[in-house]
């Protein structure tokens, strides 16, 4: 069973091939012979005898690689399925990371424009603001203001569009 | 000198004048919004003072509020950095009123140089050159278009319009034939009526191609004015500057000199006071020309000092005490070469689109001829509130291959991990042979583009990265590592 991830958000899978005498991955079209070794951040994978040193970083499911000066950004198997509901739910606006609902800058049945101010909320003590990822009207905030949330939380969802494109307003 | 001053602004240009100020044994009070609360500039002032308001950038912009601070913190200067309020006459005279001195030049030079068509005129009358135009101010009256349509004709075309309030590229049109130039005008008027609140456009012949080469000027206010030399700043996108250095390869000494002398007489022409820049652009034929100048210091002001071995920021202080200006123009001169590329959060793969994030990790490099001039610190948040510059790194060795050599280890010893940005599009600047053998001009980056394009890494490195990031995932490594045979064969089991 492959283990899926993304790569500078393309769809990536490697395959254990083998584990003796040292870990072998299928990857693409080839088994690769690897091994890997880390210290504070900083990495070293070999991949069939060629060394790859580097820095790595990861903030929530995704990982900063820097190898030379080349940076990649690898999503884990979580962050992968995360940008596949994100795909098809532009629909709805979920919550990233826990926080907390400071404000709603609209309400059930109001027309917005994509980048219009939806939603303050608070995390990770940072207030920011989401902004509506495409025109269309407000169905609801699931979310009241002061309330915390959980990762993942749908905070304000979206008529479907039902519009033909050429009635839609300019 | 100055006892306790105010800055007013935010980042990196925080931090570094701060600096100068600790040594210089001044006291500093920082102001910020509290979406910068974490930001390294609140930290090292001495008082920090936080802002009210819900928008971060009206904050920093908020004349009234600044003035309070300062007056209840009792400080006798104000550093106003550069961007903000660092240009506008209307807040000096407030700042000057209050009683408390502005760290910069006075109103008055700050409007007329502020105007382009106004500074254009002032410009030309001194005997600096000036794009040749159509009119004699290029600028285009109302009820006038009739004319100076065909005067155009003469000038000959491209032609170049820009706004008077212009700045960055926007409400900038290039006109190749009399039949668009009607249309382009109105255009550009509109545009400029929409972005600076004010409708007056000139136009100017169009130099292909141009080189940016701009001087940096010191004067007392009073006509004493020296130049501290050149600064190349052609590489450009969006119409900003990313990289620049001083001194501009492949300069004629008799050029620079020409140059240099023409910034002079233009700053002591205006009784220039404090740091200020004047911007020329050069052509391939090496006639120069007159664009504009910036009453602040600039954000690539390091490499000046770098490489004239001096400290801006203390020279401005002790101006705006009185002292006057610090040196005498035949003490200075130029020893070797200094590189400064601006860290953006932005993808350049993306048209250099603004990003945001967090940094998750930061690693600045250090060492002989590496000054690495930041406001950021790790777990800093980068939102869309302020500006997309994240920080400056300058490289100084003896010549600008060496320089060069020096930037690029720099950047490749960089780290800021979390937020897209352009530390890998700078490095492969520095690695250029296009960039090496020195040959700049405004349009370099979009021309070199493809040799500047990332190549596409091999599958080994491809796999180093997942398998980097797939380490740091714990059901990745106990399948990869701990789980024997023959549960492993089940795959990638989880709750």
């Amino acid at each position: 069973m492959p283990y899926e991830m993304l790569l500078n958000e393309r769809d990536v899978a490697l395959d254990i091939a083998g584990r003796r005498p040292a870990l072998q991955i299928r990857y693409g079209d080839a088994i690769h012979q690897v091994a890997e070794e880390s210290a504070q951040g900083s990495f070293t994978v070999t991949v069939d005898g060629r060394e790859f040193s580097g820095l790595r970083a990861q903030v929530g499911d995704e990982v900063y690689v820097r190898i030379g000066a080349r940076t990649f950004v690898v999503g884990l198997p979580q962050a992968r399925l995360r940008a596949q509901s994100k795909g098809k739910g532009a629909d709805e606006l979920r919550a990233d990371m826990p926080g907390t609902v400071i404000a709603h800058h609209g309400a059930a049945g109001q027309a917005v424009k994509a980048g219009d101010r939806l939603i303050t909320i608070e995390s990770m003590k940072l207030q920011v603001s989401l902004v509506a990822p495409r025109n269309g009207v407000i169905e609801k905030y699931h979310v009241p203001a002061e309330t915390a949330f959980e990762r993942g939380a749908l905070l304000v969802s979206f008529l479907a569009e039902t519009l033909p494109e050429a009635s839609k307003a300019s | 000198m100055l006892k306790k001053i105010l800055i007013a602004n935010r980042g990196e240009i925080a931090c570094r004048v701060i600096r100068t100020c600790k040594r210089l044994g001044i006291a500093t009070v920082a102001i910020y919004h509290h979406e910068d609360r974490m930001a390294p500039h609140v930290g090292l002032a001495d008082i920090a003072v936080q802002l009210k308001g819900d928008v971060p950038t009206a904050s920093y912009l908020d004349q009234a509020q600044i003035i309070e601070i300062c007056q209840a913190q009792g400080v006798d200067g104000l550093h106003p950095g550069y961007g903000f309020l660092s240009e506008n006459a209307d807040f000096v005279e407030k700042v000057i009123d209050a009683g408390i001195v502005f760290i910069g030049p006075d109103a008055a030079s700050m409007r007329l140089m502020g105007d382009k068509i106004r500074s254009r005129v002032f410009a030309a009358a001194h005997g600096v050159p000036v794009a040749p135009s159509a009119t004699q101010d290029g600028a285009i009256q109302d009820g006038d278009l009739d004319n100076f349509l065909a005067k155009a004709e003469a000038v000959g075309f491209p032609l170049l319009i820009k706004a008077s309030a212009g700045g960055g590229g926007k409400g900038m049109k290039i006109v190749r034939s009399a039949a668009e130039l009607r249309d382009q005008i109105a255009t550009a008027a509109s545009e400029a009526q929409r972005y600076f609140g004010d409708a007056r456009v000139y136009a100017e012949r169009l130099v292909e191609l141009p080189r940016h080469i701009e001087v940096q000027v010191l004067g007392d206010g009073q006509g004493d004015v020296v130049h501290l030399f050149e600064r190349e700043c052609s590489l450009q996108r969006r119409y900003q500057k990313i990289v620049e250095e001083s001194p501009a390869p492949n300069l004629p000494a008799g050029l620079r000199d020409r140059i240099c002398d023409a910034a002079v007489t233009l700053a002591k022409a205006a009784n220039y006071k404090n740091a200020g820049t004047i911007e020329f652009i050069l052509g391939a034929d090496g006639e120069f020309y007159f664009l504009e100048m910036n009453t602040r210091l600039q954000v690539e002001h390091p490499i000046t000092e770098m490489v004239v071995g001096v400290d801006l920021v203390e020279a401005q202080l002790r101006i705006a005490a009185g002292e006057g200006v610090p040196f005498r123009q035949e003490n200075l001169s130029q020893t070797g070469w200094a590189i400064e590329c601006r860290i953006n959060a932005e993808e350049p793969e993306k048209d250099f689109r603004p990003a945001i994030g967090r940094i998750a990790l930061l690693r600045t490099p250090s060492g002989e001829g590496v000054r690495f001039d930041g406001g950021i610190v790790e777990g800093q948040a980068v939102t869309p509130a302020f500006d997309s510059m994240l920080a400056k790194l300058i490289a100084y060795a003896p010549t600008r291959h060496e320089a060069a050599a020096r930037m690029e280890r720099a950047l490749t010893d960089l780290a800021l991990v979390g937020v897209p940005n352009n530390i890998d599009y700078l490095t492969r600047i520095m690695g250029n042979a296009a960039f090496l053998a020195g040959n700049l001009h405004t349009g370099f980056l979009a021309q070199e583009a493809t040799s500047l394009a990332s190549p596409e890494p091999g599958q080994a490195e491809e796999l180093a990265a997942i398998l980097a990031a797939a380490f740091l995932d714990p059901d990745f490594k106990r399948i990869a590592r701990e789980i024997p045979e023959p549960h492993a064969s089940i795959g990638f089991w989880r709750n």
